[in-house]
């Protein structure tokens, strides 16, 4: 008896094997391709399971693109044995708005294999009168929850009288970018996934179009599989990391096209992901050397340096010694050669000049070759707290600063990246700078909240300086936009002055029993647990049976509850009640969090890493009434474009009809 | 020297992790680790549910992290199944920084690769030839003194030459069960 289970197997086997065998083409640009005019892309087509490819015909509405192909490349995409060809139009540009056909057909033997794309084409063509900066604040992993923890630690400062600058639920002065007039949403999903990382997130906003986990600047390939399998970033990969479609993005795109002046800051090591979409374009974001080496010699701009400012940390793909397993070229001497001053300290970046300007703050000019391929060590800056001499919670460590002892906070490296790219050249070239706050997200990761909320603080600061500088400018012509690249766990528990030893001494696999409103709980502890300012509660109620008295199995376990019997002040567990209170230190500016006194923001994180949700957007300055509601971040490219490119006045005007009427409702503090 | 090498593989093998499917063990001077006839079912078992899986031109990459370790796009482990068959084929382990792999690479039945060739090395590869058609690789070697690689891969060797063309090219003048007279581990690792 024939099985015809067994049957439909077979055939539904046989039929995949006839798919897979046969000959196809696809063009490497995903299905919603948005560019601007003159934009340059590279158009691959990818010509799968054919023996040879014969006439090939691409065409972009009426225009016929045939001609600008190199010679089919036989490649092996898929990491399978089939025989495939790469067809490549490098730096390929749309030059007319609209919306764009491409067509490609293909012929392989007796078939013709085809493929099209719909490309928008958005219009760019600023009015001569009309030459804008960009400064574009990217808080690394800063969601909702992470500004308001900045403000609830930065802002309820209690001064010598006892008066908290918080009370009854307002403030007297918001954070800087709470004071930004405009604010939206970001949805923040990759090519591939919701939960995205540094690298597409940052490609998103750079270049105006999604990808995948860890591409800088690129759409996926076929033969992404030969380095994804494990992650290699060695230089037998390079040619497959480096093979992907390019895109160009906004920094490149401005400078080549409007002579505009370039920026990074960062407090990463400047290689990061997140400064990395400002300048290169790699599959991979691990692959420094490469990353570092466009910086100098950008594939955008001719082999022109991608930045006239490089401000952050991670000298060793800098140099000779860093670079030893590859080029052993000292890109630090080049880029002094080509005018650019190089400083170390924050020390030598107060007596920089205005020039080109390379600041290497953090990083071994002789890195151990552990990598002996294409990456060397993430040497990021150290935090704020380090670097402001503050005691760490007991949970986070051991300040050490090694060698590196004079790090400039991020508000002096902005000051300095806006002096260096503005001061006299503003007539025919103004600027476009990203400065980031890497450290928010670092420190997110392994859940030092501490870490995490002075570094927002520092961030906060640093757009500080940026909204003075632009207000004080006779002419209105600075965009500042500040969000996030994605989110991550922390949430706003409360307060509390719980002390140390009550929550950090428990261990990974303790079993806890709590009293709380269903009776009396058993708990294990999920890991470590972790601690704000204090708090944090990753103790997971494992048990699910008579002893978990009706609560959720696998659910945080509750805070110790506030005991209504005492002052909450001096109360050892407030959690959940009150208003956070802090003190200043007078001389650097920053909250204290340490001494008596206090009351500390309880935060709480229920992973150590990113999370899907939307992140906050606020935006001051020509066009910022574009970055007002729930938009892409791949938008954030195309608004800022449109800031530079369109008349705004109309828009501005009404907004600042909103923001000076004072017959309208007010925020309290901003 | 059998004293280092002792040292180097209860270094390799001793630190507490997730499993010990989660690395290599060498025991008599044979490798005990993935088949790669396991089941995503049996990997489950072995290591727990991944933190991350993704998915690419046909690949399903099976991703663990290991706590407070892994930062990122770094992971610990990496398991990597074909879409169409379901069967895995191939298992990368990546560590925070090198380390002596040299019991894991007996010198008669091992040999040294180098991308793009020995004369103009950039990368080089460790390869040995383990029963059931499979091929360990630890990539990444330092040039000097000792066997120090911060990524093992295992692999099915009828894949060899989809994902390291320039390996499967060399080691194809390679008898099975030859191998090549390796530099002497030389501590401290």
């Amino acid at each position: 008896m024939i099985n015809t289970t067994r049957l439909s197997i077979l055939a539904l086997a046989l039929s995949s094997l006839a798919a897979a065998q046969t000959p196809s083409v696809r063009i490497l640009l995903p299905e919603r391709t948005r560019l601007l005019q003159g934009q340059q892309f590279d158009l691959i087509l990818e010509v799968r399971n054919a023996a040879s490819v014969g006439a090939v015909k691409v065409t972009a509405g009426a225009a016929d693109l045939s001609s600008k192909f190199a010679a089919p490349i036989a490649a092996q995409l898929d990491c399978d044995a089939s025989t495939d060809w790469v067809l490549r139009d490098n730096l390929q540009t749309f030059d007319t708005p609209g919306s764009i056909t491409l067509t490609v057909s293909v012929t392989v033997g007796s078939t013709t294999v085809t493929d099209t794309r719909t490309i928008q084409v958005l219009d760019f063509n600023p009015p001569a009168s009309q030459r804008r900066n960009v400064i574009l604040f990217i808080g690394d992993a800063m969601g909702t929850a992470y500004r308001d923890a900045a403000r609830l630690v930065s802002r309820s400062i209690v001064d010598s009288n006892g008066k908290n600058s918080f009370r009854e639920g307002y403030f007297d002065n918001l954070l800087e970018m709470d004071k930004m007039p405009v604010s939206g949403m970001s949805m923040t999903y990759g090519s591939d996934s919701i939960v995205p990382d540094s690298a597409n997130t940052g490609s998103a906003w750079a270049t105006g179009n999604k990808t995948y986990l860890n591409a800088v600047n690129v759409f996926t390939d076929g033969t992404d599989c030969r380095w994804r399998f494990n992650g290699q970033q060695n230089a037998a990969n390079l040619q497959y990391i480096q093979d992907n479609p390019r895109v160009e993005n906004l920094w490149q795109y401005l400078k080549r096209r409007f002579n505009y002046q370039t920026g990074i800051v960062t407090t990463a090591a400047v290689t990061d992901a997140t400064p990395a979409v400002q300048g290169a374009y790699s599959g991979y974001r691990q692959a420094r050397l490469e990353i570092a080496r466009q910086y100098r010699e950008n594939p955008m701009l001719g082999g022109k340096p991608a930045f006239d400012v490089i401000l952050g940390g991670g000298t060793d793909p800098f140099t000779a010694g860093g670079r030893a397993g590859n080029d052993k070229r000292d890109l630090i001497a080049e880029f002094t050669s080509l005018g650019y001053s190089y400083v170390k300290t924050a020390t030598e970046l107060k007596s920089a000049g205005t020039g080109p300007l390379l600041g290497l703050f953090k990083g071994s000019a002789n890195p151990a070759t552990s990598s002996n391929g294409i990456a060397t060590g993430d040497v990021t800056m150290d935090v704020a707290y380090d670097k402001l001499g503050l005691q760490r919670p007991a949970s986070e460590g051991t300040a050490n600063l090694g060698s590196f002892t004079d790090q400039p906070m991020l508000d002096l490296m902005t000051e300095k990246a806006i002096n260096s790219l503005s001061q006299g050249r503003f007539s025919d070239a103004p600027f476009i700078l990203m400065v980031e706050a890497a450290s928010i997200d670092k420190q997110s990761h392994p859940n030092n909240a501490a870490g995490t909320i002075w570094d927002t603080i520092e961030f906060d600061k640093a757009i500080g300086v940026a909204r003075s500088w632009a207000a004080k400018r006779s002419t209105k012509d600075t965009l500042i936009v500040v969000t996030a690249d994605h989110d991550q766990s922390m949430s706003i528990i409360g307060v509390s002055n719980v002390p140390d030893s009550d929550y950090f001494n428990l261990a990974g696999g303790q079993k806890i029993s709590i009293n709380s409103a269903q009776g009396t709980q058993d708990f294990t502890v999920f890991g470590d647990v972790y601690s704000n300012a204090r708090a944090g509660v990753p103790v997971i109620n494992a048990s699910t049976g008579a002893s978990n008295n009706g609560g959720a199995p696998y659910m945080p376990a509750p805070f110790k509850s506030t005991d209504s019997t005492t002052a909450p002040e001096t109360s050892t567990y407030s959690t959940y009640s009150g208003f956070t209170s802090y003190k200043v230190d007078p001389i650097k500016g920053y909250p204290v969090n340490s001494g008596t006194g206090i009351r500390r923001l309880a935060v709480g994180f229920r992973t150590g890493d990113h999370t899907g949700s939307s992140v906050p957007v606020t935006a001051e300055g020509p066009g910022a009434l574009l970055f007002t509601g729930y938009f892409d971040q791949s938008d954030i490219f195309f608004k800022m474009a449109a800031s530079l490119s369109t008349d705004t006045t109309d828009m501005d005007k009404a907004l600042q009809v909103i923001v000076d009427n004072t017959k309208l409702p007010k925020t309290f503090g901003k | 020297m059998l004293l280092h090498l002792s040292i180097a593989v209860g270094v390799l093998l001793a630190a507490p992790l997730l499993s010990q499917t989660l690395d290599p063990v060498v025991h008599n001077g044979e490798v005990t680790w993935w088949s790669l006839n396991e089941t995503p079912a049996d990997v489950n078992a072995a290591l727990g549910a991944p933190s991350q899986v993704t998915d690419f031109d046909g690949y399903l990459s099976w991703q663990h992290r290991l706590p407070g370790v892994d930062h990122e796009s770094d992971v610990s482990s990496q398991m990597v199944f074909r879409r169409s068959t379901g069967r895995l084929i191939s298992v990368t382990r990546t560590y925070e920084s090198d380390r002596d792999v040299s019991a894991l690479f007996p010198p008669a039945e091992s040999s040294l690769h180098a991308f793009p060739d020995a004369k103009h090395a950039t990368f080089r590869a460790l390869v040995r030839r383990l029963p059931g058609s499979r091929i360990l690789i630890a990539s990444g070697l330092a040039s000097g003194p000792g066997q120090f690689s911060a990524q093992l891969v295992l692999l099915r060797e009828e894949e060899l030459t989809h994902f390291f063309p320039w390996i499967a090219e060399s080691l194809s003048a390679i008898k099975p069960g030859a191998g090549v007279t390796l530099p002497i581990p030389t501590p401290p690792w």
